[in-house]
């Protein structure tokens, strides 16, 4: 008795699946995709504050900050190559299951779930990329300050470069996610979006790094 | 002492093929929303962590520590879930496999 009933509810939950497993499959890789954009969000949000709160601390930031400090937040990001991999896996199963969807899908509407979660991860990347030109500068002025000092800079400079590194594969691969999701829903339509290109532009190109900052340390060369 | 006695049960699923493949499509996909769950539990811990005002560096290195841990632990879960995704996909597709399994 209890066999068939486990039975007819295994009937029931595949008619149930079978209406849109593919549709709700792409919906959990839109959700997933959401999920890192929040998090790298929420991670160079906190970064961000930390170095505010240093900066109304101490009248000059370079001058006080603990240069271990700045290595100890490079080296937190860390986990930055984790969700590459994530993302990398997370973009071949979208590979395999959109063609699949393309042709199934009836409701054109339900292919573009993933549009949402693809601006997300670029405007979050776009942000994490503020922070750590940031948060780079300051690691600039430091380490100048300490090879006048006779200090060895290799260290910040290998972080920095893992970092700048990461973001880069991130990027790479938001915008391979991001074409992948715009050639099976729109072929004839490939470009990103204009406010798009703003928040990852306004990003890369020094509004970001605040000009405050940048005053601050006057007299110093800007990484941007 | 005996062996315990399994009563005589002899399950009947009837279950077509298409709707075993969705089944397994949907088992994968309520998977994912797991562990996007589990991924939205952490990174909404890291903004009551923010929220509460005081951000030091000791908070911040052990949200990353906390983050690292979770995305390892996600990532093989991931994988994993690639490779049964593929494996679902090519049993699908493979002919020889419809044969054997009807």
């Amino acid at each position: 008795m209890a066999m068939k009933t486990w039975s007819s509810r295994l009937n029931g939950m595949a008619e149930a699946a079978g209406a849109d497993s593919l549709a709700s499959l792409c919906e959990s890789y839109a959700r997933c995709g959401i999920v890192y954009a929040k998090l790298l969000r929420a991670f160079a949000d906190g970064t961000d504050g930390w170095m505010k709160r240093r900066r109304l601390e101490d009248q000059d930031p370079a001058e006080d900050v603990d240069p271990h400090e700045l290595m100890s937040v490079l080296r937190l990001a860390g986990w930055i190559g984790e969700l590459n991999v994530l993302l990398d896996v997370l973009i071949a199963k979208h590979r395999r299951v959109l063609p699949r969807l393309r042709e199934a899908a009836t409701d054109r509407e339900r292919l573009r779930s993933v549009e949402p979660a693809v601006s997300a991860l670029w405007d979050s990347c776009a942000g994490w990329g503020v922070t750590l030109c940031r948060l780079l500068r300051l690691l600039c002025v430091r380490m100048q300050r300490g090879e006048r000092d006779g200090g060895i800079a290799a260290p910040y400079v290998f972080a920095s470069m893992m970092s700048l590194h990461q973001l880069h594969d991130l990027l790479v691969l938001s915008r391979r996610w991001r074409a992948q999701c715009m050639a099976s829903i729109r072929p004839c339509r490939t470009r990103l979006p204009r406010r798009v290109w703003n928040a990852s532009w306004s990003g890369w190109n020094g509004h970001g790094c605040g000009q405050d900052f940048a005053d601050r340390t006057s007299g110093e060369r800007s990484f941007v | 002492m005996s062996l315990p006695s399994i009563p005589d049960i002899n399950p009947t699923i009837t279950l077509t093929r298409e709707e075993v493949f969705h089944l397994l499509l949907a088992s994968v996909a309520m998977e994912e929303m797991g562990l996007a769950n589990i991924m939205n539990a952490e990174g909404e811990k890291i903004q009551r962590v923010l929220d509460s005002g005081e951000i030091c560096l000791e908070a911040l290195v052990m949200i990353g520590k906390s983050v690292d841990r979770i995305l390892r632990s996600v990532m093989k879960n991931q994988i994993l879930l690639l490779c049964k995704l593929e494996d679902m996909l090519g049993l699908c597709e493979d002919p020889d496999g419809d044969e054997n399994m009807e």
